[in-house]
């Protein structure tokens, strides 16, 4: 006891005591703040990981109880900082108090109630001097490879053509009905000649029998004259016989030139087939185009947030030692170090909305930690919705192996798909109304390699072509078609294919949609192409009956009115031989035929 | 301000002319060694503070020798690393070493940090052959420059008035009693 009380002298304990003092205090100033310590550390450190606000209404923690409760923390979204991603009423955590003497933080057992997402927030949730990433939540894969997009814009390219075929007027290109106008044009032109050159003969032989009797009163005066006046007479009956045969030979002309107008017929209807042929559309290429610009959002997110969780949880293994400044700390037993923090199991509780529709959630999130690679059990969340909306998501991040390994599964029941509009094209769009649907989501991202498809099946669907703000009536046909064989489609399937790595990722899209529509648009073409054939050649048809009809009459009248035209030319003839003879002194030239001008 | 400023010149002085021993001089010139050496940040460093600061050694010689060593230390990190990766890698000690670390508060210590125990291992073999060679000397040369010292004017205006008790009677210059 002596020897006790000698090691005593040894110390000061005036020194000792308050300070001992102090240190109590400090432990009771530890025990009292440390809710406060825990508000500024997840602030501190959640802040900058997830790139937004975060708000905490109240913390209570207490290190001699290795409990942590907090209540009222809000999220906020970095992309919408007026929304938060995620809102918790109350978050209580069991700690491992052995472990918190070990530097590490381990939650026994922890639960999260009131989960809530997507909630509006009163202040705005954006950081003020964060610096942005392209690693954003959810944001857009930039190397994304969208197998649709080519196949897309081959659609589109299909279908301006086809739409162009039945918005142009092929007609303004025929041949028959020009062909027609000018043979009437043509013909009513020679027999206005023919008339003309009747009317000269006729003045011709009015002039010579005027001269001719002028001449007879004084024969010997004009003896001249009316030696030469025969010959003059031959000239008139040569002009005459030749306006005759012309005259003769033009019925004949006209129905050679009629097989002219056949020839243009046959050129027209060549034509025509040449203009509204379409060629067959890849069903692949259709697809793209109706469903690619739909799908190709969501998939790039789907990718953005995978890319989000891999830098979440790092792929990279981290050295067994872990490297200060001064020296190496040396780790034993363990090949490498454990977590810092882990949480080994935390119940979730709470509500959202899943497509528009409200749906209880809960699960459980077992082995989370900041430092996967330090722990020997892979991240896993199971979450169960219920309600309106059955859904199961089954999530793994596994980086216990030399190999890092995420997968999701999703199965949902019942989803309450709106009104779509697909396509959206000048040509073809169609508009999808709004019914259930089901959606299978499996992917695997097994060290940078993606993997996995996410399907969606809509029953009781209601496909109908959407009719454009300005619709052309040679379209319509064939937008009535299309409805026609869109009206027989049940259900619609369509599945998105992952392939590449995370950050090039590729997508091949498949569904029913695009054979149905190639099918719907192929018997619809037809159709239309048909009727349209028939409609514009029966235009052009009506068109050519009518300049025929016109030229046919036209050419009756004309040849009704140079009939007795050329009658009257003989008699008249025939009137100055006589005057000239005084009888018949000319009969040796003959006569025309009567029934020659018939 | 000014105390505060002069407070390690102060503190020099009273290495010499502080009523302590020889000996208890030179284990705060030896316990300030190790100190100096260790990094800081680990319960080593502190249970060294504690030592210095608790027990009945001179304070003022032990943190002047921290700070002189603390110097040295830095200049020592690659031997004192190679010292401790040796000494943690004694096979024999494994799982001496695993149990001290997997004890409450066992990463705390920071002995598995090869500065840290490298230079805890040569602060601890050189602390007996300081603790020798510095009390050689202070029995040697104390008392003449502790002399020397209370003659000047300087270190009475250093020490101050507040010290005039304790040295008063030395100084002839204590209240009366």
């Amino acid at each position: 006891m002596k020897r006790l009380f000698g090691l005593a002298g040894v110390f000061r304990w005036g020194y000792l005591a308050p300070r001992l003092g102090v240190v109590l205090a400090g432990l009771c100033v530890i025990e009292l703040g440390a809710g406060w310590v825990v508000k500024q550390a997840i602030r501190a450190a959640g802040e900058p990981a997830v790139g937004a606000r975060i708000n905490l209404a109240k913390s209570r923690a207490t290190v001699l109880g290795s409990r942590i409760e907090l209540a009222g923390l809000q999220v906020a979204n970095p992309d919408a900082p007026m929304t938060n991603l995620v809102e918790a009423d109350a978050i209580d955590l069991d700690l491992d108090g052995a472990l918190l003497l070990r530097k590490r933080a381990v939650i026994k057992r922890g639960s999260v109630r009131g989960l809530r997402f997507g909630t509006a927030r009163v202040a705005s949730g954006e950081l003020p001097d964060l610096c942005t990433s392209d690693d954003t939540l959810g944001a857009t894969a930039p190397g994304a490879r969208w197998a649709a997009d080519a196949a897309g814009d081959k659609a589109k390219a299909w279908l301006e053509n086809l739409g162009q075929r039945f918005t142009a007027d092929p007609q303004e290109q025929f041949q028959a009905p020009q062909v027609a106008r000018d043979l009437r044009d043509k013909w009513l032109g020679e027999y206005d000649q023919l008339e003309a050159l009747a009317d000269q003969i006729k003045a011709d032989s009015k002039r010579l029998t005027d001269q001719v009797a002028e001449a007879k009163k004084n024969p010997l005066r004009n003896a001249e004259f009316l030696r030469g006046v025969p010959s003059e007479i031959t000239a008139l009956r040569e002009k005459f016989r030749e306006l005759y045969a012309r005259a003769d030979a033009l019925p004949g002309l006209i129905e050679a030139d009629r097989e002219r107008v056949a020839a243009a017929r046959r050129h027209d209807e060549q034509l025509l087939r040449e203009s509204l042929a379409v060629s067959e559309i890849d069903t692949a290429s259709l697809t793209a185009y109706l469903i690619g610009e739909e799908v190709a959002g969501p998939m790039n997110q789907l990718v953005g947030w995978l890319r989000w969780a891999r830098r979440m949880a790092p792929a990279k293994i981290d050295a067994g030692q872990a490297t200060r400044s001064r020296g190496v700390d040396v780790l034993f037993g363990d090949a490498k170090p454990p977590p810092n923090l882990l949480v080994k199991t935390l119940d979730l509780s709470g509500t959202a909305r899943l497509a528009g529709r409200p749906v209880e959630l809960s699960g459980v999130l077992t082995d989370f930690t900041p430092q996967p690679t330090r722990h020997d059990q892979p991240l896993r969340l199971a979450l169960n919705a219920t309600g309106a909306l059955p859904l199961r998501v089954r999530a793994t991040i596994d980086r216990t192996g030399a190999t890092p390994r995420d997968e999701l599964l999703a199965d949902c029941q019942g989803i309450a798909l709106p009104e779509m509009k697909l396509g959206g094209g000048r040509w073809l769009g169609l508009t999808v109304g709004a019914g259930p649907a089901t959606l299978n989501v499996s992917l695997l991202l097994e060290g940078d390699t993606l993997s996995g498809d996410v399907q969606l099946v809509q029953q009781q669907v209601r496909v109908q072509p959407t009719r454009p703000a300005n619709p052309s009536s040679r379209a319509a046909p064939l937008r009535e078609a299309l409805a026609g064989s869109l009206r027989r489609l049940p259900t619609i399937a369509t599945r998105v294919d992952l392939g590449g790595t995370l950050d090039n990722p590729d997508f091949k899209l498949w569904s029913n949609l695009g054979p149905a529509v190639a099918q719907a648009m192929e018997s619809a073409v037809r159709d239309a192409v048909n009727q349209q054939s028939e409609r514009l050649l029966a235009a052009s048809q009506q068109e050519v009956d009518k300049q025929l009809a016109g030229l046919t009459a036209e050419v009756t009248a004309a040849r009704s009115k140079l009939q007795p035209l050329l009658g009257g030319l003989d008699e008249s003839i025939e009137q100055v031989a006589t005057q000239l003879t005084g009888g018949n002194p000319f009969s040796k030239l003959g006569r025309m035929p009567a029934g020659l001008l018939k | 301000m000014l105390s505060l400023l002069l407070r390690p010149l102060r503190n020099a002085a009273l290495v010499l002319l502080a009523n302590d021993s020889s000996r208890q001089i030179a284990a705060g010139v030896a316990i300030g060694m190790v100190l100096g050496l260790v990094p800081k940040g680990n319960l080593i460093a502190v249970a060294l503070g504690v030592a210095l600061f608790g027990l009945k050694v001179n304070r003022s010689a032990g943190l002047l020798s921290a700070a002189a060593f603390s110097w040295m230390g830095a200049a020592t990190d690659g031997f004192t690393h190679n010292l401790g990766a040796k000494a943690l890698a004694v096979d024999g000690m494994q799982s001496t070493y695993a149990w001290l670390y997997e004890l409450p508060l066992g990463p705390w210590i920071g002995f598995n940090n090869t500065v840290v125990l490298g230079s805890l291992l040569l602060g601890l073999y050189a602390s007996y052959p300081c603790y020798l060679a510095a009390k050689l000397l202070l029995d040697r040369f104390q008392t003449p420059i502790a002399a020397w010292l209370k003659r000047r004017r300087v270190t009475r205006w250093l020490l101050g008035a507040d010290l005039t008790t304790r040295f008063g009677t030395p100084l002839g210059i204590g209240v009366g009693s």
